[in-house]
């Protein structure tokens, strides 16, 4: 990648210090982090998070990384899940000036960029659009015009993640699409998907084999595993489909 | 992501992804690219899709094919104890 | 090396407040079951599952499900102890105890001062046979009184409450009697060899 090889390191942990927050629904928030000394990223990777209380107690948790390399400051997009332990503090007490301990990047597996070229296909499950929205404001200031399709299930309407965002990029008509579909409503006058994803939507939705499409599925692992068996029973090379499962634990 | 490290139930169980801070902290190199032979089934996979057990007590990474324990990882206060020899061989792409 | 900064207003999950100086130190009470596993839940059918006693390498006894089941019943209400720090109080469960194992198997006692408890996957822990007879133990098929759940261990599990819930292993097929100590599945990689919640024996030298 570089000329000069640099001689691979140990991560560090760093100070990160809030210096925004963003609701972006009722369960998920974004946090917007100044952190001197952060190395810079590649979209889809994810950082861990360390927290110290008062008593000295500490937890850990990783997180996507939301914001996409070129931006001034890191941040992640959390989802308060409940009777969690972290996430209900992130994603909830936590105000513009608190700190705790980061450490980052993570994870040269799932990552994208934009030299990498297309086609693109992104399936995400919940909260499994983070790094993946990573991917998308990096296509968008790379100004790549790689074929991009966003496969996104989430529950209700109310729980789509950087819903306007998506709409404004996919209104670009610069080769995005975005096909959302919701598990558990349907709005009236609603024109997307109403089931969970399945091998026909994905068949529907994404690129032919033939196109050889870079894949990225994220969500909880039974949809991931489900939509990986799928992509490959469809005739997508499995060394193209790069998953990531998150927890339904952990909080 | 937001994680717990691993799951019993292998529905429910995690990836390498998961683990690769952790993996990090003993690895200068990037862990979820490596690419790890199961000396179980033959299997060549990255560290990133093998599936993670072992919750707060440790990392244990499993073949996706076999179950096989590719690699046993734990931190415990006096260090860290790794055994891998349910992987073969491991190769690291420069 | 500076102090990591204080994530202001954080703290740990508030549990419920011990009264009864039954949780050992270190450790919170839950009224939660976390399940914690090595490996992915076994699958194995009833009409197949056996559980032998050895001695080293010799066949002591062994049961189908049905001869498990047709053996001495003992209940149990205990209070349990993870290593993760959780602890639970007030657990019921019903087995067949080791006692009436050896019992079953014709042996007045253990032919070995240490045992390896071996389990469906990988899975194995060590535990001294001192530590597993005169009711101190059992092979437990049921809890609150259902029949134990796979993610739990069923269709069944050591249980040795006196020790850290890691000794207690999930989907027990045998029990083999050895000569010396040797280290099981997380013994290996660091965890203490014995393991007593009430002395902290969370890890090798503690």
């Amino acid at each position: 990648m570089r000329a000069t090889e640099v001689a691979p390191s140990r991560l560090q942990w760093l100070i990160a210090t809030v210096s925004d927050v963003i609701d972006e629904t009722p369960r998920t928030r974004s946090l917007v982090l100044d952190v001197p000394g952060w190395p810079g990223h590649r979209a889809g990777q994810h950082l861990d998070v360390r927290l110290t209380g008062e008593d000295g107690y500490r937890a850990q948790r990783s997180y996507s990384i939301a914001s996409a390399p070129e931006d001034a400051h890191v941040s992640i997009t959390v989802e308060r899940i409940e009777d969690g332990e972290v996430s209900p503090y992130l994603a909830g007490d936590v105000r513009r000036g608190d700190q705790f301990e980061l450490r980052g990047p993570i994870g040269g597996y799932f990552m994208w960029t934009a030299p990498l070229g297309g086609p693109l296909f992104l399936v995400a499950g919940g909260s499994g659009i983070v790094p993946l929205m990573a991917m998308l404001r990096h296509r968008a200031n790379a100004k790549s015009n790689a074929t991009a399709v966003l496969l996104y299930s989430s529950r209700t309407q109310g729980d789509i993640i950087y819903r306007a965002e998506l709409d404004a990029l996919a209104a670009k008509n610069d080769g995005l699409k975005v096909v959302h579909t919701l598990t558990r409503e349907t709005p009236a006058g609603w024109s997307g998907g109403t089931r969970r994803i399945d091998r026909e939507m994905l068949g529907e939705a994404g690129f032919a084999p033939a196109e050889r499409p870079r894949i990225f599925i994220c969500g909880p692992t039974p949809l991931v595993e489900s939509a990986a068996r799928s992509l490959s029973d469809l005739g997508h090379e499995p060394a193209l489909i790069k998953t990531e499962r998150f927890g339904p634990t952990g909080g | 992501m937001s994680t717990d490290y691993g799951h019993g139930d292998a529905s429910l169980a995690l990836d390498g992804n998961a683990v690769a801070g952790l993996l990090g902290e003993l690895f200068a190199f990037d862990v979820t690219t490596a690419r790890l032979t199961c000396d179980g089934c033959g299997t060549i996979g990255e560290i990133a899709t093998a599936r993670v057990y072992g919750g707060t007590m440790g990392a244990i990474l499993r073949c996706v094919h076999c179950d096989f324990a590719l690699i046993r990882f734990v931190k415990t206060p006096a260090g860290y104890a790794l055994d891998m020899q349910g992987a073969r061989r491991i190769f690291i792409a420069r | 090396m500076s102090e990591p900064p204080i994530s202001r207003g954080f703290r740990r999950r508030q549990q419920p407040a011990d009264v009864s100086g039954r949780v050992p130190p270190g450790q919170h009470l839950t009224r939660d079951f976390p399940v914690l596993s090595a490996g992915p839940t076994p699958d194995t059918k009833l009409s197949e599952w056996t559980f032998a006693l050895e001695d080293g390498a010799s066949p002591l006894a062994e049961w189908t499900w049905e001869q498990f089941n047709a053996l001495p019943q003992t209940e149990m209400k205990v209070d349990i102890h993870c290593v993760t720090t959780w602890s639970k109080l007030d657990t019921s469960w019903r087995g067949v105890t080791i006692d009436d194992l050896l019992d079953a198997a014709g042996l007045s006692e253990a032919p070995q001062d240490f045992a390896m408890i071996h389990c469906d996957g990988d899975y194995t822990t060590n535990v001294p046979v001192e530590d597993l007879i005169e009711g101190k133990a059992m092979v437990a098929t049921h809890y609150e009184g259902r029949p134990l759940a796979p993610e739990h261990g069923g269709p069944a599990r050591l249980l040795v409450p006196h020790l850290y819930f890691w000794k207690s292993a999930k989907w027990a097929r045998s029990l083999q009697f050895i000569k010396q100590d040797e280290p099981g599945f997380w013994e290996s990689l660091g965890y203490h060899i014995y393991g007593d919640p009430w002395k902290e024996q969370r890890y090798a030298g503690d």
